[in-house]
């Protein structure tokens, strides 16, 4: 698992017009040519959860949040209301409190 | 020390730099929409206050805006985090293209002050400061927000001083506060002539990605305890609460708070002659003034921001 490599594409979908747009048209597909352009690889379960724009999963796994916002907003507005998206990601996310977002977290047991 | 022996282009021997205010705002992206002519009241007592701390800053006159500001991991990501870091270059573009399509901010070249970033960084070093330097850099909605509410012109030209309030782990409250004092002593020592306003640009508590998001403050206790601190001029508790628990309890990017600490250190750790938090449905809206005068710019209009005093925590 790499918070960091998350990050990042969660980063690149969001800031980038172009990549912003291959997103919203296939996901599947830009985060294919994502992988092969920077040569870096998710996890199975990371790629699914950001093919899938699966905002609880990638918010358990640790992905940053302001990010992740950015990612879901550019990518899931207008095709859902900002309202309706606003609501179900609150309730997505209740349960599951704040996790650490550190991409190095401290060793258990450390100061 | 060398930096004493540097050639002074003003008057005499001494120093010619003068720290003329230090003034703290918000910069959350969508106030450019929303104030554009705000409906609701409270977004009218935020677009009223910011219009008010404009006009005191008007009378200030600064040659040089030295804003203290966060990066939202656009120019700074994971694969290079400085913790601290002086821009040194004479224009900075501005903004990113996501901010200009998602919250509609203009971009701007703004002209960037080279020699007095250059003279940050330098005496910052020499005085056991270990600020990170760039040449060439990008600003965000960070340094927008406060410039297109208070100097509107954006023809004043500026210096960013980014901290890392975004990408955890970070230094302790008391490295703000201490980088807040050095900055103070290197405009007080520099010896360029400029008149200097010192912007911190954070966030009251406030959340963006978290369930927690545009409800309001997320942590309204925090908002009253922290302006406590700054209106009875309380630094060591100020320092105290600024534990990163205490932080992320009170909103997952509260952390950007800090840079109101280093305003504080700037302002010399003085109670502020302004201090209010104006509720609004994202995250409450702070506003601070210190004036080098503790009177305030000598117009008389002393009386403005206390308009929304009953929204003040």
């Amino acid at each position: 698992m790499s918070r960091y490599l998350v990050n990042r594409v969660l980063r690149d979908v969001y800031l980038d017009d172009s990549v912003n747009a291959a997103f919203r048209a296939e996901p599947t597909a830009c985060v294919s040519a994502w992988q092969d352009r920077t040569g870096r690889r998710l996890t199975g379960a990371e790629r699914a959860a950001v093919v899938a724009g699966d905002y609880a999963a990638l918010y358990a796994m640790g992905a940053h949040p302001y990010l992740l916002w950015g990612f879901c907003e550019s990518t899931m507005v207008p095709a859902r209301s900002r309202a309706e998206l606003v609501a179900d990601y609150r309730e997505a996310l209740l349960p599951l409190g704040y996790p650490d977002v550190a991409t190095t977290p401290a060793p258990a047991g450390g100061g | 020390m060398s930096r004493q022996r540097v050639a002074k282009p003003g008057k005499g021997d001494d120093p010619v730099a003068e720290l003329v205010g230090v003034v703290g705002v918000q910069h959350n992206p969508l106030l450019w929409r929303e104030l554009a002519r705000p409906e609701r009241a409270d977004l009218r007592a935020v677009r009223a206050a910011f219009d008010d701390v404009a006009a005191r800053v008007a009378l200030t006159r600064p040659d040089v805006v030295v804003i203290v500001t966060t990066d939202h991991l656009r120019q700074w990501f994971y694969d290079n985090m400085p913790t601290f870091l002086v821009g040194k270059a004479d224009g900075y573009p501005a903004t990113f293209p996501d901010e200009s399509r998602d919250f509609g901010i203009p971009t701007a070249e703004l002209s960037g002050d080279a020699e007095v970033g250059g003279w940050l960084h330098r005496d910052g070093l020499a005085r056991g400061f270990d600020l990170a330097g760039s040449d060439d850099l990008r600003v965000d909605h960070s340094v927008m927000i406060p410039l297109l509410f208070l100097l509107p012109s954006l023809q004043v030209p500026i210096v960013p001083v980014f901290t890392n309030t975004m990408a955890p782990p970070f230094p302790s409250a008391t490295r703000y506060y201490e980088l807040g004092r050095v900055l103070r002593r290197s405009i007080e020592s520099c010896p360029l002539r400029r008149r200097v306003l010192v912007i911190g640009s954070g966030h009251t508590a406030t959340e963006v990605g978290g369930p927690r998001q545009f409800r309001g403050s997320p942590g309204p206790e925090f908002d009253e305890a922290s302006f406590d601190c700054l209106r009875t001029g309380e630094p060591e508790r100020l320092i105290e609460l600024c534990s990163d628990d205490t932080l992320v309890s009170a909103g997952n990017l509260t952390h950007q708070f800090l840079n109101f600490v280093v305003a504080f250190g700037v302002a010399g750790g003085r109670p502020a002659d302004r201090a209010q938090v104006v509720p609004s449905p994202f995250s409450s809206s702070p506003f601070l003034e210190w004036y080098a005068d503790a009177t305030g710019p000598a117009d008389g209009s002393t009386t403005a921001s206390t308009a929304t005093a009953g929204a003040s925590a």
